[in-house]
């Protein structure tokens, strides 16, 4: 191997003498490194045999013989596109001569490994080690749209480990129509959880998760989301998530064939975000997932008009729901006994100090008999059951066992808190202080209009108005009923239908006219009913 | 001692030269997380391809990963895997990366050049001897470049890290 490393974006590099180097060390089987190298040569690709003992054994002669590789001297300048070596310590005195920007080293050679070995051989005389700025296998220019007749809408979330942006995403991906086909490209690890059995996918790590700064990410994910959609060739990108990355928001730009759509939550806290709004104008459309306590909005995205309007999103209906006794079964929980779920992410359940611990301790005092259960979330951590009458649940999506809970107490972000009155829980709502989301102002709203309690300030007179709420049930009946009075039905497939108008060549414009038209319908009816 | 970070105009004004700068002199990106009990540091990018991942083999590699690094910390590990197995490798603190429809060797390329590898280990085998060889394998990678050159780019890429 060349002593300074692999020269690194400088251009094109010089043609190698072979595509793939099989180093052989004594105690290997012969006849798989034989079958290796024979599949090198199916490739297409130029192989040739390093051995670190005098004398090949048998099956590789032959081999060499037929012309199907040829054999390296010891010391010889060799420069190769890979170099695959079995075990490390004699193999790599034998390297110094050896120039290549790859080793492919093996810790083993198990079953299957020459499949592997073929898939990869393909790949590895193009790819170079560039960085994350290395030039574009992908290019520039027009992609053609799907051939089949069908339409293709790509979804793309944001975040690092949470499911939030996600979870809509699946919930309008799971609603589309029987001629489209959906792809999701997610940053949240979270995806293979949210997305395996429903929608193919797949994972490209976020700048948090890898560490590195926007700037380097930007140009990764510029690649990766080009080759998505070079593959997937979609009409229609949906991004969801508050800020568009540079490379969604310039997708436009450099494939022109495909619209792009952004589903944009409300409630962003006053002031903030004029930066992102002023991206609006390179989506085709965008699309503003209902909000329950939209009175209370008081973000930069009030009033724009800019926006299509759905019902607000969840991932479940009504009937998808398993029934209270089933739920407790499935999560393992006693029956009959007071059930309440605690979904506050940060903290310990025994530190009185965190939110967690002292809604825990709440309850507890107030209700000593109950089952209090925690999330143990199956994307980050596990753990056993804590003891002192607190459990922990896990399981995805938790929204369909929530019957199981007389009552929850959850921060009053998007999807918790639609779900909660979604499915008419008696609830306790904590405002987390988030990045743009205004979450306080939904825990008021749920305040204001009986459909929950508002854990502000988290002190112990508020955990014991939720704790009431787990003995007295004419309280949650209240709750409940209120729940179903403000609910106005699940917009995830509505949104997947604008999604697929646009797909079918509708304009934003258009799209927004529609609606406009049919809130003034809607409103007359509305104020008629009253 | 703690290291406050330039202010805001600095950073605005020379980020962006630096970046440049840094990108010329190659390399993986400055600020790859390299495991929990790892510090970021300016060291060569292996990619280690678990295949056939779950749970038990995943902590099998793990294992002989971080071994290797306690005894060397002379690069980073950046995983791919050809199974929706993450959790571990997060837990852990690595980055890692789940093969997409392109497949395992798509999977692989794609790392290599997003985080500037020049080693692959596929890691296919399981038990004592193949985590043994696996971490054998990663002892041998070789030191970061070293002369003017190498501290040029250890400087340039430290750089950009403080004013990213």
């Amino acid at each position: 191997m060349s002593g300074a490393g692999p020269e690194v974006g400088r251009g094109a590099p010089p043609a190698d003498d072979v595509d793939v180097l099989r180093v052989l060390a004594p105690d290997e089987d012969a006849a798989v490194v034989a079958e290796e190298l024979s599949l090198v040569a199916e490739t297409g690709s130029r192989g040739a045999v390093l051995a670190s003992s005098p004398g090949l054994p048998e099956e590789v002669l032959a081999l060499v013989r037929r012309g199907v590789t040829r054999v390296l001297r010891p010391g010889e300048p060799v420069r190769a596109g890979a170099v695959v070596v079995g075990t490390p310590r004699p193999e790599h005195d034998l390297l110094a001569a050896v120039e290549s920007p790859v080793v492919l080293g093996r810790a083993e050679l198990p079953a299957g490994a020459a499949a592997l070995l073929r898939a990869l051989d393909g790949r590895l005389p193009g790819g170079r080690g560039n960085g994350p700025e290395g030039p574009d296998p992908v290019g520039p220019g027009p992609v053609a749209a799907g051939s089949s007749g069908r339409r293709r809408v790509l979804l793309v979330s944001s975040n690092g480990s949470g499911l939030g942006h996600l979870t809509r995403l699946v919930a309008m991906g799971r609603r589309a129509s029987a001629g489209t086909d959906v792809h999701v490209l997610s940053m949240s690890s979270a995806v293979p959880l949210a997305a395996e059995g429903l929608l193919p996918y797949e994972y490209v790590p976020s700048a948090g998760d890898l560490g590195i700064s926007a700037r380097r990410w930007n140009v990764l994910l510029h690649r990766r989301l080009g080759e998505a959609v070079r593959r997937f060739r979609p009409d229609v990108l949906v991004f969801d998530g508050t800020y568009p990355y540079r490379a969604v928001a310039e997708l436009g730009d450099r494939f022109p064939g495909v619209r792009l759509v952004w589903s944009r939550r409300p409630m962003w806290k006053p002031r903030m975000g004029a930066v992102q709004l002023g991206l609006v104008p390179r989506f085709d459309l965008v699309l503003e997932p209902g909000e329950l306590a939209a009175d209370l909005d008081r973000g930069l995205t009030v009033g724009r008009g800019d926006a299509l309007p759905v019902r607000p999103i969840t991932l479940l209906d009504q009937h998808e729901l398993v029934g209270a006794a089933q739920a407790r079964t499935a999560l393992g929980l006693e029956q009959d006994v007071p059930t309440a779920l605690v979904t506050l992410g940060a903290g310990a359940w025994h530190d009185v100090d965190s939110q967690l611990g002292a809604v825990v301790a709440g309850l507890r005092r107030v209700t000593p008999d109950a089952q209090i259960c925690l999330v143990r979330p199956s994307i980050a951590r596990s753990g056993a059951d804590p003891g002192h009458g607190v459990r922990t649940v896990s399981a995805y999506p938790l929204s369909r066992y929530l019957r199981a809970f007389d009552v929850v107490v959850t921060a009053a972000g998007y999807n918790t808190f639609h779900e909660a009155v979604a499915f008419g829980r008696a609830s306790g709502f904590v405002g987390v202080t988030a990045q743009l989301d205004d979450q306080p102002q939904r825990a008021r709203w749920a305040q204001r209009e009986g459909v929950g309690v508002d854990l502000d300030p988290l002190d112990p007179s508020s955990v014991a108005r939720v704790a009431e709420l787990l003995v007295d049930e004419r309280a949650r009946e209240r709750c409940t009923a209120r729940c179903a009075q403000v609910w106005p039905g699940n917009g995830a497939a509505e949104a997947m239908a604008a999604v697929e108008a646009v797909a079918d060549g509708a304009s934003g414009r258009e799209l927004l006219g529609r609606a406009g038209a049919s809130e003034g319908r809607g409103g007359r009816e509305r104020e008629a009913s009253r | 001692m703690i290291r406050r970070q330039p202010p805001a105009l600095v950073r605005r004004a020379a980020g962006p030269v630096l970046y440049r700068l840094a990108r010329l002199a190659g390399g993986p990106p400055p600020g790859l997380r390299r495991g929990r009990d790892f510090a970021p540091a300016d060291l060569p990018t292996v990619v280690v391809v678990v295949a056939g991942a779950d749970e038990g083999s995943c902590a099998e590699v793990l294992d002989a990963v971080s071994r290797a690094q306690w005894a060397s910390d002379a690069f980073t590990p950046v995983f791919v895997v050809d199974a929706p197995v993450l959790s571990p490798f997060r837990r852990a603190g690595y980055v890692v990366e789940l093969a997409g429809p392109g497949g395992l060797g798509a999977a692989v390329a794609e790392a290599r050049r997003s985080y500037a590898a020049d080693l692959v280990v596929v890691a296919g085998g399981r038990g004592p001897e193949a985590a043994d060889a696996l971490t054998g394998l990663l002892l041998a990678q070789r030191p970061p470049i070293e002369g003017p050159v190498g501290r040029s780019r250890r400087f340039l890429r430290a750089a950009e890290a403080r004013l990213r």
